[in-house]
């Protein structure tokens, strides 16, 4: 069940800020801009300066939606860092599992639906070679920052519908709109530059979610949700 | 105040903030760039016909005074030079290639062109998809009529950001990219001359070099006997290093034929380093000058002029004699017949509906003509 003190939270200030939070790192203003990638990217032979910009920007936007988050819960922490016991362990290492596989479906499935752009991978770090392994580095660490900071905002929004459709009565139908409007706003967030098809990223990134947000609904633990989310994403990024 | 009233304040705050974001900044990040998927086209061939209209190219050059005077000196009969006196950057609609997956001969709607220089009787520029599907090409025109003559194709994808010619050897070298590092490669002008276009075979490459320690080769340009090879940097300064060329042409450096499966060549270090202005894209020296052209979005773009440094020394903004403003997305920058040649690339399908200026053709100006507004600037005058 989720705690009743969290009704009397004043949700809104904290939901604008991760909004603007997400539109000011996928919005081309000059703050934004000295934290993307360059074209074209160098990353190897001393170029310390260009790796330690492009990664401060995941970095900085990690940061701030966990202070959001901390902000919010500050009064009743225990919402965000439960104590698990074993069970929950052995839980979150199956729903761990069951995320890969769905991530690795959902890979499959965004070569099957079509898109209708395309962009210049010129300027991505997707562009870097597989035997570059410094550039390699740096975009799985830009990925898990990035990754870690979306997760909270989207743990943030499902937070607040549990607390405001299922406080006061709960029903297996409301869950399901819980989840389905959570796995919108994923496929929403996830929804960047680099990364543009809402209605992909839906089927894949957010279904993908369903695993997270089960094991957050049976740990009330944030960094617990975190921490299988950064293994996931390592064994896919280095293993798949 | 009530909750109900901060709470609005923070509505209309976070509505505000948000338009701003959307609207003046837009969606999306720095230097991705979103196309339509690569438009349909019924050519055949590679297209050697313009994109803007004469109106189009005037009100673009009008808009940079010091450098439409450079376009419209007056020739030897009187006549000023117009559009029409320029070659037109083929490929720009439709460019016959390969696809880079499957190898098979395609039609590319969306190369980017880079590269220009003048081969003896030739005139060629370079090219690469800007989506990326398809392999990197040279573009071959007769120097004197314009003519399109054909398209090479060449090996993968490169960036191919610059092209030279080395008359002593009559080899032609390319700009690329491989293992992690810079790489040049040059292409023979008897293998050109006899390049089939009908059959469009990847063109091969006479010889193949990795250089030192850049991380890319950006820009090149050949002068005494040497090739100057350049990194274009965003943020940073970018340098320029010199790679001696051999009597034979042959590029000095340790032959590593044996250690990479005889892919490459050679592995050569540069005799010379120096640093130059930020956003280069292309370098030309010329009688004791050095001419730099900068250029990164759609923003400005500049023709810087210097005393040549043979011997070592930096490239800074305060050393320039002049600085002439051009059109928006200029590219590589060559000398030949005592003309500056221009390459830009705003007519390609990724940049032309939203640069802020229209050139399809490879504009030159006259040499002297810079280097005597330079000196004149150099004195204390101001240009731009």
């Amino acid at each position: 069940m989720i705690d009743t003190r969290l009704n009397k939270l004043n949700w809104l200030p904290f939901l604008c800020c991760s909004w603007l939070l997400y539109l000011f790192f996928n919005t081309k203003n000059p703050i934004n801009n000295f934290f993307a990638i360059q074209n074209p990217i160098q990353l190897d032979s001393g170029q310390f300066s260009d790796t330690f910009v492009l990664l401060s920007g995941p970095i900085i936007y990690c940061a701030i939606a966990g202070l959001i988050m901390y902000m919010c819960f500050k009064a009743n922490l225990e919402v965000l860092i439960s104590r698990i016991s074993w069970r929950t362990v052995w839980l979150g290492l199956g729903l761990t599992v069951i995320r890969i596989l769905l991530s690795i479906l959902g890979i499959v499935f965004e070569n099957i639906i079509p898109t209708f752009h395309s962009y210049n991978l010129d300027a991505s770090l997707e562009n870097i070679l597989p035997y570059e392994i410094h550039g390699y580095w740096v975009q799985f660490i830009r990925e898990l920052f990035t990754n870690l900071g979306t997760q909270m905002i989207i743990l943030l929004v499902f937070i607040y519908l549990l607390t405001r459709l299922m406080s006061r009565k709960s029903s297996v139908g409301r869950l399901v709109v819980i989840y389905v409007i959570t796995i919108i706003i994923s496929g929403g967030l996830t929804t960047t530059a680099t990364d543009p098809y809402l209605l992909r990223n839906i089927f894949t990134t957010g279904i993908a979610e369903i695993p997270i947000l089960i094991l957050y609904q049976k740990s009330h633990n944030v960094p617990a949700v975190l921490i299988a989310n950064t293994i996931c994403l390592s064994i896919l990024y280095w293993f798949v | 105040m009530t909750i109900k009233h901060r709470n609005l304040i923070w509505f209309g705050i976070t509505i505000l903030i948000s338009l701003l974001l959307i609207f003046k900044f837009a969606w999306g990040q720095f230097n991705i760039h979103f196309t339509n998927s690569e438009p349909k086209t019924q050519a055949t061939a590679t297209t050697d016909t313009g994109l803007f209209s004469k109106q189009q190219f005037n009100e673009t050059v009008d808009h940079f005074p010091n450098f439409s005077q450079l376009v419209r000196e007056t020739q030897d009969d009187e006549e000023y030079y117009t559009m029409n006196d320029f070659a037109v950057q083929p490929g720009l609609l439709a460019t016959r290639t390969r696809n880079g997956a499957n190898g098979k001969t395609v039609m590319c709607t969306t190369m980017v062109p880079q590269g220009v220089t003048v081969a003896g009787n030739y005139l060629l520029t370079t090219a690469y998809d800007g989506v990326g599907k398809h392999n990197s090409v040279i573009y071959v025109q007769n120097y004197q009529t314009h003519k399109l003559l054909k398209t090479i194709v060449l090996h993968g994808k490169p960036h191919v950001g610059g092209i030279t010619y080395d008359p002593q050897s009559k080899e032609v070298w390319v700009c690329g990219r491989q293992y992690g590092q810079a790489a040049t490669f040059a292409i023979s002008m008897k293998a050109i001359q006899n390049y089939d276009d009908a059959k469009a075979p990847l063109i091969h490459y006479n010889q193949k070099a990795l250089l030192g320690y850049l991380t890319r080769a950006s820009f090149i340009t050949y002068h005494k006997q040497a090739l100057y090879v350049g990194l274009f940097n965003a943020r940073g300064r970018g340098h320029v290093e010199k790679f001696d060329l051999k009597k034979d042409g042959s590029i000095a450096g340790e032959n590593i034929g044996k250690a990479t499966q005889r892919q490459w060549n050679a592995y050569s270090e540069s005799v010379l380093q120096q640093n130059v202005l930020t956003q280069i894209q292309g370098i030309v020296y010329y009688h004791g000058y050095t001419i730099l052209s900068q250029s990164f979005g759609s923003g400005q773009s500049k023709l810087y002029v210097f005393k040549e440094k043979p011997s070592g020394g930096n490239y800074r903004p305060s050393d320039a004699l002049t600085s002439i403003e051009t059109p928006a997305h200029l590219e590589q920058i060559s000398a030949s017949h005592g003309r500056l040649y221009m390459n830009f690339e705003s007519g390609s399908y990724s940049y032309r509906h939203r640069s802020p200026d229209n050139v399809d053709r490879i504009v030159s100006l006259n040499l002297q003509d810079i280097i005597n507004q330079a000196k004149i600037d150099g004195k204390g005058g101001s240009h731009s």
